[in-house]
């Protein structure tokens, strides 16, 4: 006969009472481990920081464990802390050294000169686009196009009300589009 | 060039995550070393202080007794006191 699975929330109560990284919270390590990459590498934009990120991530989820209250979704909680640890560590690191980084990884990834180019250069063009917005804004448009949060999800995770997230995501593409009036259409 | 260059950002492909043994192990290591750090700190900022309390009341009673030659009194539990001579 098979067991019933947990919840989330379950094993995070069962965490909550757990000394150690004990099987409750390797349980929800397993389970989170790709999102929590994906959320990482899209606000981040290169696999090294992605999976110190992500390391980070999960590092915090252990310590602020007790702190999830069940007001929301575990995974909304998850996914809030993922969106707060990239952005604590995308400003300790400066904008300067990620333009070297962008610029590195474009360099590689230049191998035919077919697509590959081109999705470089438009990967590039893309990134520093993003640099002229503030933390909040690009996490919250990365989220939305890249990884299709609706505004529901994005006002639980940024702790926003859905007004709040829409217009900061209008104000964001317009301010786009006044610095990059070709690439962005109303 | 797509119309909306926000909407390419979809298509860029996110890489696989690294071999969940490698990420698991790491991430317990931090988890350990974040332990570790979290038990140090509480001892030296609650142990330590109440150890060094307790021995400097020890070093205060020293001081008394050398300077008057009286040990101080030692205040009686009158609660324990109470309940044992109820019993």
């Amino acid at each position: 006969m098979n067991e019933p699975v947990a919840t989330d929330e379950q094993l995070a109560a069962e965490a909550q009472r757990e000394g150690s990284d004990g099987p409750a919270f390797v349980e929800l390590l397993d389970r989170f481990r790709d999102r929590v990459w994906r959320i990482c590498y899209r606000l981040l934009g290169n696999e090294h920081d992605a999976q110190d990120a992500a390391q980070e991530v999960f590092v915090r989820l252990f310590t602020h464990r007790g702190k999830f209250a069940g007001r929301s979704k575990y995974s909304t909680w998850v996914h809030g802390v993922a969106v707060r640890t990239c952005l604590t560590l995308r400003r300790g690191r400066g904008r300067r050294q990620r333009r070297v980084v962008l610029a590195g990884e474009a360099t590689l990834e230049v191998g035919p000169k077919t697509s590959a180019t081109a999705d470089a250069s438009v990967r590039l063009d893309l990134h520093q686009m993003l640099e002229v917005l503030d933390e909040e804004d690009r996490a919250l448009l990365i989220l939305k196009y890249a990884e299709d949060y609706n505004y529901d999800e994005l006002a639980a995770v940024f702790e926003l009300s859905v007004s709040a997230c829409k217009m900061r995501i209008s104000r964001a593409r317009v301010k786009l589009k006044k610095r990059f009036p070709d690439q962005i259409t109303d | 060039m797509a119309s909306d260059l926000l909407e390419q950002l979809a298509r860029h492909e996110v890489p696989p995550p690294p071999p969940s043994a490698t990420f698991d192990h790491d991430v317990h290591r931090r988890v350990n070393h974040t332990l570790a750090v979290l038990h140090v700190v509480e001892f030296v900022l609650q142990a330590l202080p109440h150890a060094l309390l307790h021995f400097m009341r020890a070093v205060g009673g020293l001081i008394g007794f050398t300077i008057t030659g009286q040990f101080r009194p030692v205040k009686q539990d009158t609660t324990k006191r109470d309940s044992d001579e109820s019993v």
